[in-house]
């Protein structure tokens, strides 16, 4: 790849706030559907493992199964492998709202599994406390397993955030807008080395600042330190 | 009050079935303070579980106040156990809520409105003395406080039961002998029913009033706290009076000596062994406050003449006498 000497394409950067609200709006669609579905999974495949709240092997075994194969798709071919049933539910497969389901499936796996290691961390006893004073299981996993494990949980959201950022961009190359498609067809294919080089920044941006509150929710929830 | 019949726990594993518990009998009366002890893999644990329902027993019946609780539906089951107050051994408290929401959770639980909850969880806090601390989370507690807030917690819902596993196992001395006395202050303003398991003698002699030996599932001794030391040479007997351990390989013959203050002056016990010096002199002793009378335990050693002559005169006494080498 060849870059032309640093000039400012300004009818390029002046897309840029367009893009860039795409680009969040896309990350903040899919992370409502992630945060929908894949907190339930990760509930689900806890409380039923065995020796859990609700043993029920069958179920922590296809939960298990589900999660472990949707995370070991790459997100690319995942993309391309959902192509009809993007089309299906949107009408159509481009587009940042269109692509936002490809993402969101892609991810939620991925929390699924991160939001069952932060339950798991909740100690046994804490449980079997609640169960003492008879609480019934929606009570145990309402107001101890998720309450308990609320710092992890939203260390694990801010991770799962990132990630779907990055995610975001690489829909941008096949179609689904923001600023992923920018640094496609501007700074890649018309080697546009300025809008490259605005494009990371404004990513950079957004992930600190993400990061940031991420971290700093989840010190303020964070009672044991 | 807690009525335990030919409970049975069997678990299975790989290697053949384990019988945790082997058909365990055992009441304990209203407003007294048990204890469980045992060594360790003798099913204590494995016992308190099968009380709380945690665990279903493979057969026999767990009655807490008249109710039993093995074959109650989930719901009922629910509502027996806040019945029951539980103090952990590592306290389970939970970190995202203050030691106030902490103490108000069981009534919360109950359907308790919010500010009615409170008001009771702070009664409670002032109770086990934290009144000042209720808007500290558990963190922010030392270990003692902490269990303190668990056993406000554990009477929140007015249970009749008070369910100690271990209670003071991760406490030093101090804090352990507070946290004791706090249990005993308890049972003693609202009567409650304590059972407290443990592997410490010395929480027995403090606290307890019955006391019951499991070995491998059994129950291998039980009694009143005063009939079980004076039951000299038992198991119980000699770890609530511990001796001092003594000089390996010394070969000279032993005696050991028990009483209890309930049938000697410790006066003239003592009287009589200085009598005895020349004979056979005191090796290592111990004379503990238990159950309101003092019980003591001698080893002596021979020194001089025949064993027969010194266990003659003691047992003339009236002393429990056992020749242990
Ligand atoms: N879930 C289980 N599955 C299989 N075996 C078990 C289980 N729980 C306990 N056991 C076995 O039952 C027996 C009694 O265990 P338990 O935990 O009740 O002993 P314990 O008296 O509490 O001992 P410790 O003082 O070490 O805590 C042990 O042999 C143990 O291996
Ligand atoms: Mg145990």
């Amino acid at each position: 790849m060849m870059f032309a000497a640093l000039e400012i394409n300004w009818d390029v950067w002046q897309t840029l706030p367009g893009r860039t609200l795409e680009t969040l709006g896309q990350t903040l669609l899919a992370s409502l559907v992630v945060l929908l579905i894949g907190l339930p999974i990760g509930v689900l495949v806890h409380v039923t493992e065995p020796g859990g709240l609700r043993p029920q092997v069958v179920v922590h075994r296809i939960t298990t199964f589900i999660v472990n194969v949707g995370r070991s798709v790459p997100f690319i071919v995942l993309m391309f492998l959902l192509i009809p049933v993007t089309r299906w539910i949107a009408g159509t497969s481009i587009g940042w709202r269109a692509l936002s389901i490809p993402l969101a499936i892609g991810c939620i796996p991925f929390f699924a599994r991160i939001a069952e290691n932060a339950l798991r961390g909740v100690g046994k006893g804490k449980v079997e406390a609640a169960l003492m004073v008879g609480a019934s299981r929606l009570q145990v996993i309402t107001g101890v397993l998720l309450r308990e494990s609320l710092p992890g949980l939203v260390g694990g959201i801010t991770v799962t955030e990132v990630t779907l950022i990055g995610y975001s961009a690489i829909t941008g190359a096949v179609g689904g807008g923001g600023l992923g498609s920018l640094a496609y067809n501007y700074g890649y294919s018309r080697y546009m080395f300025d809008v490259m080089i605005i494009v990371t920044v404004v990513f950079f941006v957004i992930v600190q600042v993400v990061q940031m509150a991420g971290d700093l929710a989840a010190r303020r929830l964070d009672h044991t330190r | 009050m807690i009525t335990l019949t030919d409970l049975r726990k069997v678990y299975p594993s790989p290697d053949g079935d384990v019988v945790a518990l082997d058909g365990i009998d055992l009441t304990v009366d209203r407003g007294e303070i048990h204890g469980i002890v045992g060594p360790s893999g003798a099913g204590k644990s494995t016992l308190m579980r099968c009380l709380t329902a945690l665990e279903r027993p493979t057969s026999g019946t767990v009655a807490i106040d008249g109710v039993e609780l093995t074959g109650l539906a989930q719901r009922e089951l629910r509502r027996q156990r806040r019945r029951i107050g539980m103090v952990f051994q590592h306290v389970n408290l939970l970190d995202a809520r203050t030691a106030l929401d902490n103490v108000a959770y069981p009534l919360r639980i109950a359907g308790t409105p919010k500010a009615q909850a409170r008001a009771r969880a702070l009664e409670l806090l002032d109770l086990v003395g934290l009144a000042d601390r209720g808007g500290s989370h558990p963190a922010y507690l030392s270990g003692g406080q902490q269990q303190r807030v668990g056993i406000a917690r554990a009477l929140a819902a007015d249970p009749a039961v008070l369910l100690c596993d271990e209670p003071s196992s991760a406490l030093d001395w101090t804090t352990t002998r507070q946290v004791l006395e706090l249990i005993k202050q308890v049972r003693d303003r609202l009567g409650l029913t304590v059972l407290i398991i443990t592997h410490e003698m010395s929480v027995v002699r403090q606290v307890c009033d019955s006391v019951t030996l499991l070995s491998r599932g059994r129950v291998a001794q039980h009694g009143s706290l005063r009939d079980v030391v004076t039951d000299y040479g038992t198991t119980l007997a000699r770890d609530l009076i511990p001796l001092a351990a003594t000089p390996v390989g010394d070969k000279r013959a032993q005696l050991e000596v028990s009483f209890s203050s309930a049938d000697f002056a410790v006066a003239d016990v003592l009287a009589l062994l200085v009598e005895l010096n020349a004979l056979a002199g005191v090796e290592s002793g111990t004379i503990e406050s238990l159950a309101g009378e003092r019980v003591g335990r001698f080893q002596l050693d021979l020194k001089a003449g025949d064993a027969t002559q010194v266990i003659d005169r003691l047992r003339g006494f009236g002393l429990h006498v056992e020749v242990t080498r």
